[in-house]
């Protein structure tokens, strides 16, 4: 058990000190990569504060796989099935496996964009494929 | 190696072989000053300069060079060439002076073309074109120009471009596939896409055009009037014209302007419309589909650059965080391929 500030603590006080002591001393290309490390770090934190996500997608993977859901469900194993999705979504499509694939893999689009860029899934692209007769 | 260069030294070498070229290209005496390296890349550099004649007469020119006569995808002659040509179709660009493979000005070959003012940095365009209100006139502008350049007789395109090896259609999907068994992390979305692409292939062979392949807010300079100048041709193949105009409507050079799907300018029905009045054929279902492949290619390269970084070939904090915008188009991807 460490002493605090904990890890999130930790980052949150490095990014303070980036935004509020170093960023202003800056100028020329360091202000952009400086507002880049910032992402990084909010990204960090944002992913370190969901210890949950691994046994969420280890549940959601393994149904639609149809194999049972891991015993631990760690990042690790995680990662196992999405390699076994990756390679079954490469072959030819069999009946019905696309449409039960396409929401698994948008509610895994949308907890990674909750870490990389909150907000990103307000837009949906999808009105501007023709089937939806363009755009106005 | 000798020792790196510093600043002042680079500037003061600058400004003798831009005299000396000016001397020996156009006879002209000039003095140069007011020197802005607007990229210096270990492939090529970009400089704006003044040349002031001898009675004080000053102009602004831009100076595109290679610092070495190392190998280059497209030779910086025919880059020069390609300029003229689109200039002649009525593509703004800048318009080219002169171009020498001559290196002992800079170090390797060079091309002198106007200096065109104007606004080219992502967000300040799109502040600037929120502010003058000129986005849908740049939407308009863009099909233009696209039409312009996709109307030039592909026989004409300088030699050292890029033309397909099978079809534009083939050769996109078999890089693609490549890049996809290269990842460092298997991507499920990734690995729906490429399916999706390989059996929506579009059939037919497409009309095959000069494309500059990255026209896009970044890479053009807009001022008061709208789009002023198309940059950065060293990408510009032989291919098909829709590959050209999906890739300036990907989500991802919109910089949150996200429902103006023509580079966060403005609305895609005058661009479509503009470039249909120039003479092209605006195809939506081949269009959709550049626009998938597009969003995909450009989430293999935002992963490859974090594998550039993590092996070490490039390291660099804006490579580490392009691993973590994958996410992005993987989300984009599925909006345009729910089943």
């Amino acid at each position: 058990m460490q002493d605090r500030p904990t890890a999130v603590e930790l980052l949150e006080t490095l990014a303070t000190y980036l935004e509020e002591e170093v960023s202003p001393e800056l100028n020329g290309p360091l202000v952009y990569r400086t507002r880049v490390a910032l992402n990084l770090l909010s990204v960090v934190t944002r992913e370190l504060a969901d210890a949950e996500a691994p046994a969420r997608q280890c549940a959601r993977l393994a149904t639609l796989l149809g194999v049972p859901v891991p015993e631990g469900p760690t990042a690790a194993a995680a990662a196992t099935l999405n390699a076994t999705l990756a390679e079954r979504l490469r072959q030819p499509a069999t009946l019905g496996f696309d449409e039960a694939a396409w929401p698994v893999l948008m509610a895994g689009a949308r907890e990674k964009l909750a870490v990389l860029r909150p907000g990103y899934d307000s837009y949906d692209s999808a009105q501007e494929r023709p089937s939806q007769g363009g755009q106005s | 190696m000798s020792a790196p260069e510093s600043a002042q030294q680079r500037e003061a070498r600058l400004k003798d072989g831009l005299a000396g070229v000016f001397a020996a290209e156009l006879g002209q005496e000039v003095r140069i000053e007011e020197i802005v390296v607007t990229s210096a890349g270990a492939r090529r550099g970009n400089v704006l300069f003044s040349a002031i004649e001898g009675d004080g007469t000053s102009r602004r020119f831009c100076v595109t060079y290679l610092p070495t006569l190392n190998i280059e995808l497209l030779p910086i002659p025919q880059e020069a060439a390609l300029f003229r040509l689109a200039e002649e179709s009525g593509v703004p660009v800048p318009h080219v002076h002169f171009a020498t493979e001559a290196p002992e000005w800079l170090g390797g070959p060079l091309f002198v073309s106007d200096c065109v003012a104007g606004e080219t940095v992502p967000r300040k365009v799109l502040r600037k074109v929120a502010a003058e209100g000129t986005g849908t006139r740049i939407a308009e502008q863009l099909g233009a120009a696209f039409a312009a350049l996709h109307r030039i007789d592909p026989a004409l395109a300088p030699p050292a471009l890029a033309r397909p090896e099978r079809s534009p259609v083939e050769d996109a999907l078999a890089r693609t596939d490549l890049q996809l068994t290269e990842l460092l992390q298997p991507s499920p979305i990734f690995s729906y896409a490429q399916r999706w692409l390989e059996s929506h292939a579009p059939t037919g062979a497409p009309d095959l055009a000069i494309v500059h392949g990255d026209v896009r807010n970044g890479n053009v300079i807009i001022d008061e009037q709208g789009l002023a100048a198309v940059l950065d041709w060293e990408v510009a193949k032989v291919g098909d014209p829709l590959e050209d105009l999906a890739w300036t409507c990907l989500r991802c050079w919109r910089f949150g302007e996200d429902d103006k799907e023509v580079g966060g300018f403005g609305p895609r029905s005058p661009f479509a419309a503009a470039y249909e009045a120039g003479g092209g054929t605006f195809d939506i279902e081949r269009f959709h589909w550049w626009k998938v492949l597009g969003t995909y290619r450009w989430g293999l390269g935002l992963a490859g650059q974090a594998a550039a970084h993590l092996d070490g070939r490039f390291s660099n904090i804006v490579m580490a965080m392009s691993g973590r915008r994958v996410g992005e188009l993987e989300y984009d991807l599925l909006t345009l391929l729910k089943p």
